[in-house]
């Protein structure tokens, strides 16, 4: 039992840091117009942005909060602080960065992962990105990897004002139009025709303030035979009030084209995750979503992928791992909008202590995607009786030329898998993680080592006094 | 609920996107002017069977298609199998002077009774709704065969089941119809090592729709259910399958399945396919797999190579998918009536 406690307590402090609050500059809770003009001038806007937000705010005011969901009842949107700034600005050296911040970080093991294994880094504290920094071998080929305002205001403009918020359009629903309003932060990727980078960039999303919104908009365009790997992180400290995440992910994938997506979000437990992310695919061109969801009070998480030219693919591998007093819904949606086009869905999901975990998917054959194939896949594994794991998967087909699988299973550990474990040594506490990792292994095995390492670490943390 | 004079049936026990417009079916509510007809024959003469009368309580038993409906069942009967009876029952639904009709079947299987009840639709209206609800006592066995090939242009077949202890619920379902079907079923297994297995086949016409909602509530421990739908699309046919295996809290032992086959053969077509396993209770698996599509390449060589056409190969394969359940038929009278019909239609 001691040791429990000892593992519990240490491993969880690394995301429970907790900064003083030194913010250079907060805004009022609450969302009003005069807000948003407020955030708008302090991020220094152009026009049709402004405009932008204001508008988003009034589809904001008009939709409803969804009715299929987990309940979002206490998150009260009048008691939310949606803008926050640093006290920095952004930073390219890390050396730069205050002392307080660029400690936080470095518990989480970002700049040392740079230094290791990635082409570029992003890092967001609260409203803004305080460090960004990109290889110069990557940035010689031509690949953008910056803060979305910079570019914003500088020559990709155009590119940025072309295609923000044109996947996910803020009547796509509230919290897409309430992201619409209010957005902050964020990364915007270019990568060049034809350019592949080999070593993956990184973002990495931390919210310290209590009460407050993340409203990040990352915005990635690949174009013609490129290749990127663009990993996501977060987490926050816990505290008593409810926090929101409510970002926003939209690739552009062009023709023959690769985009690998991968996400461990460990945000804490009074977080309201209402995140949304969504791909556009040419033809030829390929999306892999590798998503791991173990933190947030409530998610809800669906990646999209519109697969839009003749060939295009899409994958997707998830892990959700609901604990006491989480209620996350997750899953994909993908629409073939054309000939020959193919996705595979192939998740996990693990309840335990009273948590809920939902699949939820939709697979979409429009009448033009003759010759499509689509698979999905969900395995839920109950880790006692108190927990809850549902599964809503939806396919609608409407062309006959379709290949279209589903299976889905849900069960408990075998006693017989505890018992071989055990009579081999293991406590039945290690047996279960064991087996539990073994489970999480389709979604290990498509993270880099130190990312799936930190899975594992995860799901070994969460399995701590899993007994009894 | 009434939204926009349509109103919600064959609802999902829990809601998912609204965007997607399956989590109901969406249909006109009507005013049925008559009971239907139903002409019922026992084979044994051991159920009591009253006759169609006025009925206050047609909502007894949660039904697939849901509350909504309640106000068709103005007409009903009750067949009342007793302690250890076993009987055979085939009823015709029909419609007097094809007016629009409805009539409510309740079911009282006593423990240890063993019922097989065949329904045959000959109804001819623009509406015939039928609610079969059944209470199957401790050790009962109820077989339910019901064959839609009639001429209406909408369907309404409605059943609801609460199993005892140890009882088996069966049925068998085949669509052929010539118009609309809506079809609800809803089994709450409440009695320990009670089962449900609902098999159906189903051949949707060109510009046809079928709707069709299968609830397995797992209430009571080591419960079984077994779901499975194998059906073809002409051009044009819409279909939407809806099936829940919900394993609640204390059914520990349980066991749910449930497996879609569709064979889409024409242009055009609209096939929805919403599985769901609930599960809050531990002990327990479920599990649900689908497929949707043409006829499978490797298929279609064998065929070819037999010098079989590919029109000529699906419709061997569409009848063999409805075939399947005429041999799951216990009662012989009902698989050759089931037979007869697929012969006609195909």
């Amino acid at each position: 039992m001691k040791e429990k406690q000892q593992i519990a307590d240490i491993d969880r402090s690394v995301y429970d840091i907790k900064d003083t609050e030194t913010d250079a500059y907060k805004i009022d809770a609450g969302l009003t117009p005069a807000l948003v003009e407020q955030i708008s001038k302090e991020k220094n806007d152009p026009v049709w942005m402004q405009q932008f937000r204001l508008h988003s705010l009034q589809i904001y005011n008009e939709l409803q909060v969804p009715d299929w969901g987990p309940s979002i009842d206490g998150l009260n949107m009048d008691n939310i602080v949606t803008y926050v700034r640093p006290n920095t600005n952004m930073k390219t050296k890390w050396s730069d960065v205050p002392e307080d911040i660029k400690n936080t970080f470095e518990r989480l093991g970002i700049p040392q992962a740079e230094r290791k294994s990635l082409a570029g880094v992003g890092a967001q504290y609260d409203s803004e990105l305080v460090y960004h920094n990109v290889r110069q071998e990557v940035a010689d080929l031509g690949v953008v990897y910056t803060d979305l305002e910079s570019a914003m205001h500088g020559e990709y403009a155009d590119m940025i004002r072309k295609h923000f918020m044109k996947l996910v359009p803020p009547t796509d629903h509230k919290f897409a139009a309430l992201h619409g309003a209010v957005w902050s932060g964020g990364s915007f990727v270019y990568v060049p025709k034809g350019v592949s980078v080999e070593i993956p960039l990184q973002s990495y999303f931390r919210l310290n303030a209590p009460g407050a919104g993340q409203f990040e908009h990352t915005l990635i365009i690949v174009e013609e035979g490129a290749y990127l790997h663009f990993i996501e992180g977060c987490s926050a400290p816990k505290y008593n009030v409810a926090n929101l995440h409510a970002g926003c992910v939209e690739l552009f994938v062009g023709k023959n084209a690769t985009l690998r997506y991968s996400t461990i979000e460990n945000w804490s437990k009074n977080m309201y995750n209402l995140n949304t992310k969504r791909a556009l695919v040419e033809e030829g061109g390929k999306v892999e979503w590798v998503s791991g969801s173990f933190g947030s009070h409530v998610s809800y998480l669906y990646p999209m992928s519109i697969l839009k030219g003749k060939g295009a693919k899409m994958e997707f591998t998830g892990i959700t791992f609901a604990g006491k007093g989480q209620n996350l819904d997750t899953g994909a949606k993908v629409v073939h909008a054309a000939p020959d086009t193919s996705s595979y869905i192939n998740t996990k999901s693990i309840s335990k202590d009273g948590g809920i975990s939902t699949f939820r998917s939709s697979v979409v054959v429009n009448k033009d995607a003759e010759g499509s194939k689509s698979s999905v896949s969900c395995e839920s594994l109950m880790l006692d009786a108190q927990s809850q794991s549902d599964t809503i998967p939806a396919i609608d087909v409407r062309t006959r030329k379709a290949d279209v699988g589903h299976e889905a299973q849900i069960g408990k550990i075998s006693n017989e898998a505890i018992f071989y474990l055990m009579s081999r040594g293991l406590s039945e506490e290690d047996a279960r993680a064991c087996i539990v990792s073994g489970f999480a292994d389709n979604v290990s095995k498509e993270l880099p080592l130190e990312y799936a390492i930190e899975m594992n670490n995860l799901i070994r943390l969460e399995m701590k006094g899993s007994i009894g | 609920m009434m939204e926009n004079n349509t109103i919600r049936v064959n609802a999902l026990p829990t809601l998912t996107w609204h965007r997607l417009h399956v989590n109901a079916c969406k249909t006109e509510p009507y005013t049925p002017v008559k009971p239907c007809t139903v002409q019922t024959v026992s084979e044994n003469g051991v159920a009591a069977v009253s006759a169609l009368e006025p009925c206050t309580d047609c909502s007894a038993v949660e039904t697939g298609v849901g509350r909504n409906v309640d106000n068709l069942f103005q007409w009903g009967m009750t067949v009342t199998v007793p302690e250890n009876g076993s009987d055979t029952l085939r009823m015709e639904i029909g419609s007097e002077d094809g007016g629009d009709c409805a009539a409510f079947v309740h079911v009282q299987a006593e423990a240890g009774s063993e019922l097989t009840l065949v329904q045959i639709w000959k109804a001819d209206a623009s509406h015939a709704a039928l609610r079969t609800v059944i209470r199957a006592e401790a050790g009962a066995t109820v077989r339910l065969v019901q064959i839609l090939a009639d001429a209406s242009a909408e369907c309404i077949n409605d059943v609801g089941c609460v199993t005892g202890e140890k009882t088996s619920f069966e049925v068998i379902r085949l669509y052929l119809a010539q118009g609309n079907v809506i079809s609800g079923i809803r089994t709450d297994l409440a009695g320990n090592g009670s089962s449900f297995t609902c098999k159906s086949g189903y051949l949707v016409k060109p510009s046809k729709k079928l709707d069709m909602n299968v609830i397995a509530n797992h209430i009571g421990k080591n419960t079984q259910s077994d779901i499975q739908a194998d059906g073809t699309l002409y051009d044009g046919a819409e279909k939407a399958f809806r099936g829940t295996i919900d394993l609640k809290r204390g059914c520990a032992g349980s066991e749910g399945k449930e497996e879609e086959n569709v064979l889409l053969l024409g242009d055009d077509v609209v096939n929805k396919t919403i599985p769901l396993i609930l599960c809050t209770e531990e002990d327990v698996k479920g599990s649900h797999g689908a497929s949707i599509g043409e006829l499978e390449q490797g298929m279609l060589f064998y065929f070819e190579a037999r010098g079989i056409s590919k029109s000529e190969a699906e419709k061997i394969v569409a009848k063999a998918r409805l075939e399947k359940l005429c041999q799951e038929t216990a009662d012989e009278k009902a698989a050759e009536y089931m037979h007869r019909k697929i012969e006609e239609v195909i």
